[in-house]
C-alpha cells in the first residue's frame, strides 16, 4: 500500500501524457508520437529559462508551456494541415519527424551536462501507511486529476468537445453542421501540447535528472493507457495510468529487488498492455471500407551492373589509396547503416509493415553474437550465424502481433516491443557484478567490471577495429552492403518479392490472388530481422570494436535510434535499395556528418577570407537593389520637374545617384556583422545533421515525395540518355527481349476480318492501341480452361443484428454469365464477398465442382479456382502491368522465399496469363506501371489479372463502373467472349442494365438481401416484381403527402 | 397536425427569396461572421414574386481520383419552395452532384452559385451560410445523444421536436442506440432545425421501412411548402415522384430527362426508358 502511494506521481505523469495523446487523437485524428518529446521540450525549456536565464519560476513555467503550445500549433498548421489527405500512417511518421527535431534540438541546446528541473512544489513529507511520501506527490496528483476532469468536461459538455467527437466519427457530417475539421484539430493540438507543457513543468522533476530520451519514451506507457481507454474515456485514462504505475512499482519492489535477473520487466508492462489490446483485438483482413493507402514509390530492383561495378571499384580505390582515416570510417558507418536500412526497405518499403523496432533486431543479434564470443569463445563467424538466425526467430515472434494489426497499430506495437527489448535486454548492464541467476553466464552477468569482452575480433580474417584497421573493416562493410543489396534486389524482382508487394498494396487483393498474407508477413519480418541483425553485429563492433568490449546499453539500439532509422530510410526513399545508402548518409558518424565537420573546419580556416568575400557579394547585391529602387529619370517626368523648379530636382537626383552606393554599404556592413555568426554556426554543421534529418523527413512527408533515391534514379537516367543516345535504344531492345522471353514472340497481326462485327468499336477516347484487338483475339488464343460449376445454396450473411443477405441460391456453370442486379444496398457485393470468403457467412452448401469452399480462407478459395475483381480495382499501383499479371499467376511455393534471394528466375508466363495478356491487348503496356495507364485500361487490367489466375469462375464486381457507354459496351463484349470461347463461368454484379441485359444468360434480382426474381433477360424484362423493386410503390407516400398538405 | 414550423419562417419573409431565407438562417448561427465571402450577402436579384434560385450550377463536372468525371456538364437551378428530385441508376452521378453542389467535393469544371454569388467555399462554410446536407451514410453522430446532436448543429431543439414529436422520449439516448428510422429522423430534424435556405438530401429512405420513408418525405414536402429549396436524391422512384415538383434523371453522369414531376407521375414510362432500360 505504501509503495502504491509512491507510484502516484508516476501515475499522474502517465495520465497527463495519455490525456494529451487522447486529446490530439480525438480532435485531430493524429496519433501523436511526439507527445513525450513535447513534454521533454517543456521540461528543458523550464529548466533553461529558470536556471540559465535566471527568470523567476512562474515566468519560466509560462514560457515553457507557451513555447510547447506554439510548437504544437505551428506543427499542426505547417505540416499536418497540408497532409490532410495523407494516410494516418504518414501523419504518424510526420509526428516522428517532430519527435526527432525536438530531440535533436534538445541535444544541441542542452546536451552533455546533468540537468535538474527546478522544484515548484512543497518538499515536506507526510507519513501514510508507514511510508514517508512527499507532499508534492499529492499536489501533482490533484492538479492532474483536475486537468483531466476539466478536459473531460470540455469533451462532454462544450459544443467544441462534442464537435471533436463528431469530427473524429464522421468528418463530413460534422462539416454539414458548420464545423471545420481544421478548427477542431487546431484546438486539439493546442490542448494536447498544453498538456505536454504542463507535464514538463509539473511532473518532469519526478524524473530528475532530466533525460530527453527517457521523457520521450513516456509515449509508450502513454499509448498503453490511451489504448485501455480506447482513445476516448478520460476517467479511464486516469484510472489506468495510476494502475499501470502501481503495477510497475510493485514489480520493481517485489520482484526485481529480490531477483535482479528480471531487471527491466517493469518497463515491459506497457508493452504487454499494448499487445493484449491490439493484437488480441486485431482482425485478419481489413473491411470493405478500408481505404487503400498510397505507398512510397518502389525501385524496379534491376541492377545496373556497369554502374554498380564502376561505383564499387571507385569506392574501394578511394578507400585504400585516397581517403584519410576519418573519411574511411565515415564510409564504413554509412555502409553499416545502409545495411540496417535495407532491412527497413524489405519490411516497410516492400511489405508495408511500419516497424519502429528495427534496431532491437540489430541489438539482439549483436548481443547473441557478442555473448557467444565473450563467454563461449566462439569465432565471430559462427557467432554471427547463430546471432542472425536467432534474430530471424525473434523477427517471427515480432511478426505475430503484425498478423493481426497493421498501420498505426503495428507502429504502436513495435514501438512498445522496441522499448521493452531495450529495457529487458540492453539496459541490464552486462558489465556489473551481479548475484547468481538461473540463466547462467550467457544471459546473466559476468563477474567483471568490463562490458562484454570480445577482445580483438576478426571476421573472415579482417580485424573489426576501426582505429587500427579502418580500411579493411570499411571494405568488409561496403562489400557486405553491396552483397545484401544484390540479394534484396533479387527478392524485389522475384515472385517472393511480388507477394510482399501485393500484401503491402492490399491484403484483400493479395488474398484474392491466392497469396498467403500470413506467410508473406512472417517471411518479411524474419528476413528483415536477419538483415538488421547482420548489420547490428557490424554496428556493435564499429562502435566498440577498438575497445574490445561491447556496451549494449549505450543507446546504440534504443527505440529512438529505431525511429531515426525509419526517418533516414524514408528520406532516402524507402522502396529503393540505392535509397538505403543515400538515407544512411545522414546517420550518426556517416558521410553527411563527416562532410559537415569537414566543411565546418574548412570554413573556420578560411573564415576571414570568407567574411570579406561575403561582404563583397553583399555589397554587389546592395548595389543592384539600390539601382532598382532608385527613381528613374523619365522624359515626361523630367519636363514636369523642370517646371517645378530645379532645386528639388537636383536633390532627388543626388539621392537617386547615391542610393545604390548607400545600399551597397549597408548590405556589406550587415554581411560583415552577421557573417561571423553564420560562419560560427556553419562550423558546427556536423552537430546539426540529425536535426536537419528530422526537418528533411517532415518536408519529404508533407510534400509526399518519395525521398532521394527516385529523384536520383530519374536524374541519372536523364544524364545517361542525353550523353549516350544509344542507351535508350539498348533499353528498349532489352525490354523487348524480356517481354518475348516471358511471353513468346509477338503474335502475328490479327486477321483483318473481325470475328464480331456486331460489337461496336471501342471508344475513340481510349489511347491508341489495339482498339478492337482484345475482342478479336479472345477466340484466337488458346486458354487452358479448367471448367467447374459454382453452386451456392442457402447463403446468408449477418452484420450484427442486420441480415444483409438471406438464403441466396446461385449456380454458375462453365461458359455461363449470371448477372446479379438489384437496387442500392440490395446485397450484391456482399454476395461476392461471402462466396470469396471476405465476410463470414452461413450456407447449406458452397461448392466449386467437387471442392467445398465454405471452410477455406480467402486465399485458398482463390487457389481452388474462383477469382474476383473489386469495385475499386485494387490493382498494385506501383508495379508494372507485367508484375500485376505475374503476381496473379506465380506459383505459390514456399521455396521461392529462399531461392529468389539468390536466383530470381523469371520463367515464361503460364498459358492462362499469356492468353489473358494477348486477349486483353496488354502486350505493349506490359512494362508500364499501373499509374501510367488510363482508367479504361486499368479496368481491363483488373479483369485480366483475375483471368490470369486461371480460374474456373470469375466474380466481377461492377467491371463497368466509371466507364462511358462505348467503353462499357467493349467490356461487355469481351466478357461474353471469355464465356463463349474460354468456357469461363462469370458472376457479374453490374448496375449498367444495358450491359446486363445484353450479355447475361441468367439474371438474379436481389432486393433487401433476398432473391426476388430470377430468369433469362427476357423473363426479367417483363417481371413486375423487378419493376417495383426499382421503381418502388407509390400508394402510401402519396397518401402521406396528402395528409401533410391538409 | 400542427402547422409546419417553416410556415412561420415563410410568413416572416413574405417573399421566399434567398435574400429573406439566408439571413433568417444566419440568426440561428452566431459563428456566421466567418462565412466565406460570396456565400451570404445580398445578391442583386430580380424583383419580388419572381423565384430566384438559391443554388445554381452551370456546366458542372465532378469526379473522384483519376477516373473520368462522374457528372458531366450539369446545369441545375434550385428555387425556394420547390423539390427537385434527382433520379437515376446506381453510379449515374447523383451523389456526386450533391457533393459537388454542397462543397464536399471540388468540381472539376463549372460554376456553383449560392444566393446568386459564385462560391468555392468548403462544405462547413456553406453549411453556416444556410445550406443543409444530409449525406447518404447515416450522418448522426452515433456516440452523442440526440440532444447533443441537435446542439452540435446549432439546431433549435424545440423546432426539431415539433417536427418529429416521436423523438421526444429519446432526447438523452445515444444516437447509436436508436433505430435506423429514428436516426434518419434526427439527421433530418437536425438539418431542418438549423432553418436552412436549401436542403440537399441523399437517399433519405435508404434501408428504411416504407412508413418511415413516407414520414420523412412528408416532412420534407412540408418544409418545402414553407419556402425551403430541396434537392432530393432517391432510388425509390415512386415515393420520390410523389413529393417532387421537378424531376431530373441522370444517366452516365448526364441529364437523360428532365421535366415537371406531374408529367412523370402521369406517365412513369417516360422515366423507364431513361432509367431502367428493360425493354
Amino acid at each position: 500500500m505504501g509503495y502504491a502511494l509512491l507510484s502516484l506521481g508516476t501515475g499522474a505523469l502517465y495520465a497527463l501524457v495519455a490525456t494529451g495523446v487522447v486529446a490530439v487523437q480525438r480532435g485531430a485524428g493524429v496519433l501523436n508520437m511526439a507527445q513525450g518529446a513535447l513534454l521533454a521540450w517543456s521540461a528543458y525549456a523550464f529548466h533553461g529559462a529558470h536556471t540559465t536565464w535566471g527568470l523567476p519560476v512562474a515566468l519560466a513555467a509560462v514560457l515553457a508551456v507557451g513555447s510547447t503550445m506554439a510548437i504544437g500549433l505551428v506543427f499542426h498548421h505547417l505540416v499536418l494541415r497540408p497532409m490532410r489527405q495523407a494516410t494516418a500512417v504518414l501523419r504518424l511518421m510526420a509526428t516522428l519527424g517532430l519527435l526527432i527535431v525536438i530531440q535533436s534540438s534538445l541535444t544541441l541546446m542542452y546536451g552533455g551536462e546533468v540537468r535538474n528541473s527546478p522544484t515548484v512544489l512543497p518538499t515536506s513529507k507526510v507519513t501514510l501507511f508507514d511510508t514517508a511520501v512527499g507532499l508534492d506527490v499529492f499536489v501533482r496528483l490533484a492538479v492532474v486529476a483536475a486537468v483531466v476532469a476539466g478536459l473531460w468536461a470540455v469533451f462532454r459538455f462544450t459544443t467544441l468537445g462534442l464537435a471533436a467527437t463528431a469530427v473524429t466519427e464522421n468528418a463530413r457530417a460534422a462539416a454539414t453542421l458548420g464545423w471545420s475539421p481544421d478548427t477542431v484539430a487546431s484546438w486539439a493540438w493546442l490542448a494536447g501540447s498544453a498538456l505536454a507543457g504542463l507535464g514538463g513543468v509539473l511532473l518532469a522533476p519526478l524524473q530528475n535528472p532530466l533525460s530527453a530520451g527517457g521523457l520521450m519514451l513516456l509515449i509508450v506507457p502513454g499509448l498503453a493507457v490511451a489504448l485501455v481507454a480506447r482513445f476516448r474515456s478520460l476517467p479511464v485514462v486516469l484510472g489506468a495510468a495510476l494502475a499501470l504505475a502501481v503495477v510497475e512499482l510493485e514489480i520493481q519492489v517485489n520482484l526485481i529487488a529480490d531477483h535482479p535477473a528480471w531487471r527491466g520487466l517493469d518497463r515491459a508492462v506497457p508493452l504487454a498492455v499494448i499487445v493484449f489490446y491490439l493484437a488480441v483485438r486485431g482482425r485478419g483482413i481489413p473491411d470493405r471500407g478500408h481505404v487503400a493507402d498510397r505507398h512510397p514509390s518502389l525501385g524496379s530492383g534491376r541492377v545496373h551492373w556497369r554502374a554498380l561495378g564502376i561505383t564499387v571499384a571507385a569506392a574501394l580505390a578511394a578507400l585504400w589509396w585516397l581517403l584519410p582515416a576519418a573519411w574511411v570510417n565515415a564510409l564504413n558507418a554509412n555502409a553499416i547503416w545502409a545495411t540496417i536500412i535495407i532491412s527497413v526497405v524489405v519490411l516497410v518499403g516492400f511489405t508495408g509493415q511500419l516497424s519502429l523496432a528495427q534496431l532491437a533486431f540489430s541489438g539482439t543479434a549483436a548481443l547473441i553474437a557478442g555473448r557467444l564470443v565473450a563467454i563461449q569463445g566462439w569465432p565471430l563467424e559462427a557467432a554471427l550465424v547463430v546471432g542472425v538466425a536467432g534474430t530471424a526467430v525473434v523477427g517471427v515472434l515480432f511478426a505475430l502481433p503484425a498478423l493481426r494489426t497493421r498501420g498505426l497499430q503495428l507502429a504502436v506495437v513495435t514501438l512498445g516491443l522496441g522499448a521493452a527489448v531495450d529495457a529487458l535486454l540492453f539496459q541490464r548492464g552486462y558489465h556489473s557484478p551481479a548475484p547468481p541467476s538461473p540463466f547462467g553466464d550467457l544471459f546473466g552477468d559476468l563477474a567483471r567490471l568490463e562490458g562484454t569482452e570480445v577482445g580483438d575480433t576478426t571476421l573472415f580474417g579482417i580485424s573489426l577495429d576501426k582505429v587500427a584497421h579502418p580500411r579493411g573493416f570499411a571494405t568488409l562493410s561496403l562489400l557486405s552492403f553491396v552483397l545484401l543489396g544484390l540479394i534484396v534486389a533479387n527478392l524485389r524482382r522475384g515472385r517472393a518479392g511480388r507477394r510482399l508487394i501485393a500484401v503491402r498494396t492490399n491484403e484483400r487483393a493479395a488474398a484474392a490472388l491466392g497469396i498467403s498474407v500470413v506467410g508473406a508477413k512472417i517471411y518479411a519480418f524474419a528476413l528483415s530481422a536477419a538483415i538488421a541483425g547482420f548489420g547490428g553485429v557490424l554496428y556493435a563492433f564499429y562502435a566498440f570494436g577498438e575497445r574490445g568490449n561491447i556496451d549494449y546499453g549505450a543507446g546504440l539500439f534504443s527505440p529512438f535510434a529505431s525511429i531515426l532509422l525509419i526517418a533516414y530510410a524514408v528520406v532516402g526513399g524507402v522502396g529503393w535499395i540505392s535509397g538505403a545508402f543515400a538515407g544512411a548518409t545522414m546517420a550518426a558518424e556517416a558521410l553527411a556528418t563527416r562532410f559537415g565537420a569537414w566543411a565546418g573546419s574548412l570554413l573556420e580556416r578560411v573564415g576571414a577570407v570568407l567574411r570579406v568575400l561575403l561582404a563583397a557579394v553583399a555589397a554587389l547585391v546592395g548595389l543592384v537593389v539600390g539601382r532598382a529602387a532608385a527613381p528613374r529619370e523619365q522624359p515626361h517626368l523630367a519636363s514636369a520637374a523642370a517646371a517645378g523648379g530645379s532645386a528639388r530636382r537636383g536633390a532627388a537626383h543626388r539621392i537617386g545617384r547615391l542610393l545604390p552606393w548607400l545600399c551597397a554599404a549597408v548590405f556589406a556592413g550587415v554581411a560583415l556583422a552577421l557573417g561571423g555568426r553564420v560562419i560560427d554556426w556553419l562550423a558546427d554543421l556536423d552537430r546539426y545533421v540529425p536535426l536537419i534529418g528530422g526537418l528533411v523527413l517532415v518536408v519529404v512527408l508533407s510534400r509526399s515525395g518519395g525521398g532521394m533515391a527516385p529523384e536520383n534514379a530519374r536524374n541519372a537516367r536523364r544524364v545517361l540518355d542525353r550523353h549516350f543516345p544509344r542507351a535508350v535504344e539498348r533499353r528498349l531492345a532489352a525490354d523487348g527481349v524480356r517481354v518475348s522471353r516471358l511471353l513468346g514472340p509477338a503474335a502475328p497481326a490479327a486477321p483483318a476480318a473481325p470475328v464480331a462485327p456486331a460489337v461496336p468499336a471501342r471508344g475513340a477516347d481510349l489511347p491508341a492501341g489495339p482498339a478492337t484487338g482484345p475482342l478479336r483475339q479472345v477466340g484466337a488464343v488458346a486458354y487452358p480452361a479448367r471448367p467447374a460449376t459454382l453452386s451456392v445454396w442457402g447463403l446468408s450473411v449477418r452484420f450484427g443484428a442486420v441480415e444483409a443477405i438471406r438464403s441466396v441460391d446461385l449456380r454458375v456453370e462453365p461458359g455461363q454469365i449470371v448477372g446479379v442486379i438489384g437496387p442500392n444496398g440490395a446485397g450484391k457485393t456482399t454476395v461476392i464477398d461471402a462466396i470469396t470468403g471476405y465476410t463470414s457467412s452461413v450456407s447449406s452448401s458452397l461448392m466449386l465442382g467437387e471442392t467445398r469452399l465454405d471452410r477455406l480462407p480467402p486465399h485458398l478459395r482463390a487457389r481452388a479456382g474462383i477469382s474476383r475483381s473489386f469495385q475499386n480495382l485494387e490493382l498494385f499501383e506501383d508495379l508494372t502491368v507485367l508484375e500485376n499479371i505475374q503476381a496473379a499467376c506465380d506459383p505459390r511455393d514456399a521455396r521461392a522465399y529462399l531461392g529468389d534471394l539468390v536466383f530470381p528466375r523469371s520463367r515464361p508466363l503460364p498459358a492462362a496469363a499469356a492468353a489473358a495478356v494477348e486477349a486483353f491487348g496488354l502486350r505493349e503496356d506490359l512494362l508500364r506501371t499501373v499509374s501510367e495507364l488510363s482508367y479504361g485500361r486499368r479496368r481491363l487490367l483488373a479483369i485480366a489479372r483475375a483471368v490470369a489466375t486461371c480460374p474456373s469462375v470469375l466474380l466481377l464486381d461492377e467491371p463497368c463502373a466509371g466507364l462511358d457507354e462505348t467503353e462499357s459496351a467493349g467490356v461487355a463484349a469481351l466478357l461474353r467472349r471469355l464465356a463463349d470461347h474460354w468456357n469461363l463461368g462469370i458472376l457479374l454484379n453490374e448496375h449498367d442494365m444495358e450491359v446486363v441485359m445484353r450479355i447475361c444468360d441468367q439474371i438474379v434480382v436481389l432486393d433487401g438481401g433476398e432473391v426476388i426474381a430470377r430468369g433469362t433477360p427476357g423473363q426479367i424484362r417483363v417481371d413486375p416484381r423487378v419493376r417495383s423493386a426499382y421503381l418502388g410503390t407509390s400508394a402510401p407516400v402519396a397518401a402521406a403527402v396528402g395528409r401533410t398538405r391538409q | 397536425m400542427s402547422p409546419a414550423p417553416w410556415r412561420r419562417q415563410a410568413r416572416a419573409a413574405t417573399v421566399p427569396t434567398p435574400e429573406a431565407a439566408v439571413p433568417a438562417s444566419r440568426q440561428a448561427m452566431p459563428r456566421q461572421t466567418r462565412a466565406a465571402p460570396g456565400t451570404g450577402a445580398t445578391p442583386a436579384g430580380p424583383g419580388p414574386g419572381v423565384p430566384v434560385p438559391v443554388l445554381t450550377a452551370r456546366g458542372l463536372s465532378a469526379g473522384y481520383g483519376e477516373g473520368g468525371p462522374a457528372v458531366r456538364d450539369l446545369d441545375l437551378d434550385l428555387c425556394p419552395g420547390e423539390i427537385v428530385t434527382l433520379l437515376g441508376p446506381n453510379g449515374a452521378g447523383k451523389t456526386t452532384t450533391l457533393l459537388a453542389l454542397s462543397g464536399a467535393l471540388r468540381p472539376r469544371t463549372g460554376v456553383v452559385r449560392w444566393a446568386g454569388r459564385v462560391t468555392t467555399a468548403p462544405l462547413h462554410q456553406r453549411a453556416r451560410a444556410g445550406l443543409a446536407l444530409v449525406p447518404e451514410d447515416r450522418s448522426v453522430i452515433m456516440e452523442l445523444t440526440v440532444r447533443e446532436n441537435l446542439r452540435l448543429g446549432a439546431a433549435d431543439a424545440d423546432l426539431a421536436l415539433e417536427t418529429f414529436p416521436e423523438l421526444a422520449g429519446h432526447l438523452d439516448r445515444r444516437a447509436g442506440l436508436l433505430s435506423g428510422g429514428q436516426q434518419q429522423m434526427v439527421a433530418l430534424a437536425r438539418a431542418l432545425a438549423r432553418r436552412p435556405a436549401a436542403l440537399l438530401a441523399d437517399e433519405l429512405s435508404l434501408g428504411l421501412a416504407p412508413q418511415i420513408a413516407e414520414r420523412l418525405l412528408g416532412v420534407v414536402r412540408a418544409a418545402a411548402d414553407g419556402g425551403l429549396a430541396v434537392l432530393l436524391v432517391e432510388q425509390h422512384v415512386r415515393s420520390a415522384l410523389a413529393v417532387a415538383d421537378r424531376v431530373i434523371v441522370l444517366r452516365h453522369g448526364q441529364v437523360a430527362w428532365s421535366g415537371p414531376a406531374e408529367q412523370a407521375r402521369a406517365d412513369p414510362d417516360v422515366l423507364v426508358g431513361a432509367y431502367l432500360p428493360l425493354a
